[in-house]
């Protein structure tokens, strides 16, 4: 089974896409955001945990009456310079306060995961080729950050003295 | 001027680390093309037609002494003997070597200098007034605030991969030096009923293929509000911006589709909600402004008469001083502006030598800092009256002192097809035509106040659309012709240009203009200005100049 990131552990990924509520019921199923919306109840009811795979599209407010039944929230970035996840993220945060697990799927290059960190991305599914050691060192890129920003895995020391938690 | 702290030092010497690392993975064959660009681009670099090009950022457009004779030296070390300052008041060099950029990036981290987001899809350097603090119409400096939107712009966790490039520009000053009607977001700074301090906020102002001035979304946000206002904007934009298509991928084609009153509708929602956020950004409180200000004193001004400095001097020196200087609000004090416009040099370049020769004039005559304007110029803000002919004398012999700012060869011009991979069409051998057709400075000064801008392609980064004339390269059954606009400003109020006409080859640019100007010194009204006539008589009448046949003979 493929590992991810899950903070600093590498983790086996349990989590299948799923497209029916009967279909899987003990899995940890992940479905989209229009098939929470059409039939939430009927996802809720299965004895399997349910997480909602994000697009860059979707408007994550939408999930805020669920949110907190939900235990994973995946966003995808397709491509390297697809910016909506990291508002995404920030918004599950800062906005629905959401505190369970937010990974990112798709083009999780090395380079881009410190600002994912720092948005509040604490999962990481990085694509082949690219080695899920090599993100971990990027929790620590910066020491320092000019803005408040919701991440947890990076907090680097911000203007105004909040406080820096150790990695 | 703002100085570094612990954190800014960190900062900056960890991105250096960064970009180091992520050259060496490219080099070594571990990163593609496209990862790097993107990587590449976040720090000023861009592969050009003959070589790297690296932007490095001049905060608002803030130089010390010590900073400029920096830039020389990388000139002189990693370049060819020279820098190319932009209409964004950043340094461009132009032939650095890959392999060398993270060096160029650690010398620059030890004077407090980097080039952070002066490219990609990201926030911008932040301009301004390049008379900030010393101009006589300034309601307040804007410089705290524009180091304020730098520091929460630079690296942001949400808004470092947006749709497209995003610029932001602020004025503190009732006439508007800093071009922020085109510009992404424009802030203009404002006092209410109360003389309480604010911010005029426009947005969707921008040049390129499908220029805007800017629409108010905003007339009135109390200064204390403005990042996180800033902070919904860019939210806004950054989910629904256009990422499908560069070419309608600015905020500017948001706001159009939207329409502004949904537009802020949608922003205004966001704003309001950002303050039950559980965590969000901070309103700048009166400390944080004061902290800011701390940076930006008022420097050291002695007690001086105003003299008269021109009588008995030389003829250039006073036709210098006329046009090259202007009031400043401190008795006995000037501000000069440093011609980087030379005839026969290439518009806004500046040789090592002249760098570290403006770094020592500016030690010995201006407290030691100058400022780098969106015109492609350098101000020295603070001078002694009774120094301005020693001053000249030394800006003459440097080739700094070219007696036409604000005049038709004060033009902007961007480097074009020698340079960039983008242009269509060249600039600088049009600049330096147009340079040897008006070199009587009689006739230049006679057709007074003029503002030329010249684009070698569509993206207009030598801001033709908002130029009295502007002049816009383009590429026609392989050769280069030149589009004619006339009738554009870039100050408040500001208008786009009109075309006038086809376009013309480039071997007719020059006599062209001669014909528009001659029609414009024929309906002039006494000392009227060139575009003021434009406005008053409209472009027919230089549409019909510009193209009529030749008179036998000519």
């Amino acid at each position: 089974m493929r590992l991810i990131l899950r903070g600093h552990e590498l983790v086996p990924d349990t989590w299948e896409r799923v497209a029916e509520p009967l279909s899987a019921v003990d899995a940890d199923a992940l479905i989209s955001l229009a098939d929470l919306r059409s039939a939430p109840e009927a996802w809720f009811e299965r004895s399997g945990r349910l997480g909602v795979a994000l697009e860059p599209p979707d408007d994550v407010l939408q999930l805020a009456s669920h949110i907190e039944r939900l235990s994973v929230v995946t966003i995808n970035f397709p491509g390297v310079g697809e910016g909506r996840g990291y508002t995404q993220a920030r918004q599950l945060r800062a906005r629905l306060g959401y505190d369970g697990e937010v990974r990112a799927v798709g083009e999780v290059r090395r380079d881009l995961v410190f600002l994912m960190a720092r948005a509040g991305i604490d999962a990481f599914a990085p694509p082949a080729g690219e080695p899920a050691e090599a993100l971990r060192d990027e929790f620590v890129r910066f020491s320092v950050a000019y803005q408040r920003a919701p991440g947890l895995l990076a907090q680097p020391l911000q203007r105004g003295g909040l406080q820096r938690i150790g990695s | 001027m703002y100085r570094y702290d612990a954190i800014d030092r960190a900062l900056v010497t960890e991105r250096v680390a960064q970009f180091r690392d992520q050259t060496q993975r490219y080099l070594a064959g571990s990163l593609s093309e496209d990862e790097f660009k993107l990587l590449r681009l976040r720090n000023g670099l861009y592969i050009q037609r003959h070589a790297p090009m690296l932007r490095i950022a001049i905060p608002y457009g803030l130089l010390s002494s010590l900073q400029l004779r920096t830039l020389a030296h990388l000139a002189d070390r990693y370049d060819r003997g020279y820098g190319h300052f932009t209409t964004r008041q950043n340094l461009q060099l132009n032939w650095p070597r890959l392999e060398d950029v993270p060096d160029i990036l650690a010398e620059l981290a030890e004077v407090e200098m980097h080039a952070i987001q002066t490219s990609g899809n990201c926030i911008r350097n932040i301009t301004s007034d390049p008379l900030a603090g010393v101009a006589a119409d300034e309601l307040a400096d804007p410089r705290p605030w524009c180091e304020l939107v730098r520091q929460w712009s630079t690296l942001h966790p949400e808004f470092s991969y947006l749709p497209r490039k995003f610029k932001i520009a602020i004025s503190g000053s009732s006439a508007d030096r800093a071009a922020t009607e085109v510009h992404d977001i424009g802030l203009r700074l404002v006092v209410d009923a109360w003389q309480r301090p604010g911010f005029e906020v426009r947005v969707g102002g921008g040049l390129g293929r499908a220029p805007a001035i800017g629409r108010v979304i905003r007339e009135y946000l109390p200064a204390a509000l403005l990042l996180r206002y800033l902070d919904a904007i860019l939210r806004v934009y950054n989910l629904h911006g256009r990422r499908d298509n560069i070419h309608r991928a600015r905020i500017k084609m948001l706001v159009k589709s939207l329409g502004i009153d949904a537009f802020r509708a949608q922003v205004e929602a966001e704003f309001a909600a950002l303050e039950a956020d559980a965590v969000t950004v901070p309103l700048v409180d009166d400390a944080e402004v004061e902290r800011m200000r701390g940076y930006f004193p008022l420097p050291p001004y002695a007690r001086l008469a105003p003299v008269e400095v021109t009588e008995g001097r030389e003829p250039a020196f006073a036709a210098w001083h006329r046009y090259n200087t202007s009031g400043h609000r401190v008795p006995g004090y000037r501000v000069v502006v440093v011609s980087l416009k030379a005839h026969g040099q290439p518009p806004g370049d500046a040789t090592s030598d002249q760098m570290r020769r403006l770094a020592d004039i500016a030690e010995r005559y201006s407290f030691a800092e100058l400022r780098a304007t969106h015109d492609q110029n350098i101000v020295l803000a603070d001078v002694p009256q009774r120094h301005l002919h020693e001053l000249w004398v030394e800006l003459a012999d440097a080739e700094l002192a070219t007696p036409n700012i604000g005049m038709l060869t004060d033009m902007i011009a961007c480097p074009g097809l020698d340079f960039c991979s983008l242009a269509n069409a060249g600039t600088l051998d049009v600049a330096r035509q147009i340079q040897a057709q008006f070199d009587d400075f009689d006739e230049l000064y006679d057709l007074g106040p003029i503002e030329l801008k010249m684009s070698g392609c569509m993206n207009a980064c030598g801001h033709h659309h908002v130029g009295h004339i502007g002049l816009l390269g383009v590429e026609k059954h392989g050769a280069e012709w030149y589009q004619i606009t006339l009738g554009g400003s870039a100050g408040r109020g500001a208008s786009l240009g009109e075309v006038i006409g086809p376009s013309v080859p480039k071997a007719a640019v020059p006599a062209t203009l001669v014909r528009i100007l001659e029609r414009y010194v024929e309906e002039r009204s006494e000392d009227e200005r060139f575009i003021d006539t434009v406005r008053r008589i409209g472009v027919e009448p230089f549409r019909e100049r510009a193209y009529a046949p030749d008179p036998a003979g000519a």
